[in-house]
């Protein structure tokens, strides 16, 4: 009952998130036999845990905010309430991608051909009761697409403070919450967080809060986050230690003239997103991993001639419109050899803050330090007759091009 | 950029750069009224202003603060 069932695939792909879930389904559509492995379930953390139900909070935020617009339009209602249990539950029940294929076996049962498999993996199945049941699977080619989880930081009591993972199991707001790390995670439970009613400490090591965009952009949310009510400390030192108070945390973090304390209710670590290399053999399969991700060629080959590897776990791009990206390169890579390159060109993306930011292309610094002239169009969202009407004029636009009018100042040499 | 559905609305410029759409025709397109998404439109219309100025005038424009345009401007001055 317990024995191996061996099954032989074209293509292996081990991780059901957006990157593992599209490499099946192109390799399915390419016409090849496909298994998809997934622990859990399928989604990954962006559909389970990560930012569809973020996505979900911010939304409920939005109501939040709104309700204080409603005067403004000749409308009286009370003040809402919120209940924390609430969003997240039945809103994100209803995401994709289709579950019914966790239960409906792996995608891409057509027959193609089935040539004599070169390498297999023994996968452990699924705990039933006491048994432990095991599926062989073998295949030509694998994709490894096993995402990532919420880095720890490494300081006393470290396990006191909530990761990403953790924040589903808050039954209700916390009055107070430090954050750790204001990059786009930190930046957006912050806002959510100062939404719902919370004091909110937003700490940062980088001297400016979502350090990777554009410095207007950063100072701009930092306004308005300092507008909310949150406190913004950017340029720490690190966290000396969390300890437990008599009531909630007491969080001590370092500045350049000495350090200090912070009583909150809850601590969230922010600060990162390694690649889930534990659970998988990779040194036995050849496969080379670099500061905490697999290591991948621009075709997102690994060290192994026959093993791909997409999405959070190469540590290229932790978006999901990437990993996605990144999956159909590379399942086409590894049923055709294409040998396309998975280079990120034009990935666009933001954050679902109050106030939102987002940006596609280079920076202005960024696109100066090309040393192609530019051209910078600055509009402010007071400018805009519908950010008037809709009373929303906080916010700017700014477009940086060539000075030749490319869109795009890395490539607008040599036109 | 910052503010209200910005990241609906960089979607537009995303969308330009994947087909090169210089910044004189990103600026000649009617989009529709009232809208978020107008804003790069407005954007680029501030561009092309500046792109047609010396890179000296342009600097200096830039140290004057930038050029305002009403959304309704049909074309640059």
């Amino acid at each position: 009952m317990n024995a191996p069932r061996n099954d032989r695939f074209d293509l292996v792909v081990l991780g059901g998130g957006p990157a593992g879930v599209t490499a099946a389904l192109r390799g399915a559509e390419l016409g090849a036999t496909v298994a998809l492995v997934e622990q859990h379930r399928l989604g990954g953390t962006c559909t389970n845990d990560g930012c569809a139900p973020t996505r979900v909070l911010a939304r409920a935020a939005r109501f939040l905010r709104d309700a204080t617009q409603l005067p403004a339009y000749g409308i009286s209602a009370p003040p809402p309430t919120l209940d924390l249990r609430a969003p997240g539950g039945d809103a994100a029940d209803g995401l994709p991608p289709a579950r019914e294929e966790a239960d409906g076996g792996t995608p891409g049962a057509r027959g193609r051909r089935r040539p004599r498999p070169r390498r297999h993996r023994d996968i452990p199945g699924r705990e039933r009761g006491r048994a432990r049941r095991r599926r062989l699977l073998e295949a030509d080619r694998f994709v490894i697409a096993c995402g990532g989880h919420a880095r720890r930081l490494d300081f006393p009591r470290q396990e006191l403070a909530m990761t990403y993972s953790d924040i589903w199991q808050l039954e209700r707001t916390p009055r107070s919450v430090a954050i750790v790390g204001a990059a786009a995670t930190g930046a957006q439970l912050g806002s959510i967080f100062a939404a719902f009613g919370s004091h909110v400490t937003l700490l940062e090591v980088a001297p400016r809060i979502l350090a990777g965009e554009d410095a207007d952009v950063s100072a701009a949310l930092a306004g308005a986050f300092t507008g909310h009510g949150i406190e913004v400390v950017a340029g720490i030192g690190g966290i000396r230690a969390i300890e437990q108070a008599r009531r909630g945390l007491r969080l001590t973090y370092r500045l350049a003239d000495g350090e200090r304390e912070l009583a909150v209710d809850a601590v969230v670590l922010a600060v990162g997103w390694p690649g889930n290399l534990e659970p998988l053999d990779l040194p036995a399969a050849g496969v080379a991993t670099e500061r905490g991700y697999v290591r991948v060629d621009e075709t997102l080959r690994t060290s192994a001639p026959n093993i791909w590897a997409a999405g959070d776990i190469t540590g290229r791009m932790m978006l999901v419109q990437s990993a996605t990206f990144e999956g159909r390169v590379a399942a086409e890579n590894a049923l055709r050899g294409d040998g396309h390159s998975a280079r990120h060109a034009i990935v666009a993306h933001g954050g679902f803050t109050d106030l939102e930011y987002a940006s596609v292309g280079l920076t202005e610094t960024q696109a100066a330090a090309t040393g192609e002239p530019i051209a910078v169009g600055v509009v402010p969202y007071a400018d805009l007759d519908r950010a008037v009407i809709d009373g929303r004029t906080e916010g700017f636009c700014k477009l940086v091009v060539a000075r030749d009018g490319h869109p795009d100042p890395r490539r607008a040499r040599g036109r | 950029m910052v503010g209200e559905q910005a990241v609906e609305v960089i979607q537009i410029a995303a969308a330009a750069m994947a087909g090169e759409v210089p910044a004189e025709r990103l600026a000649e397109v009617e989009f529709a009224y009232p809208t978020f998404t107008a804003i790069v439109g407005l954007a680029a219309r501030q561009v092309v202003h500046a792109l047609r100025m010396p890179l000296d005038e342009a600097r200096a424009w830039g140290a004057l603060g930038r050029p305002r345009v009403a959304e309704w401007e049909r074309r640059e001055a």
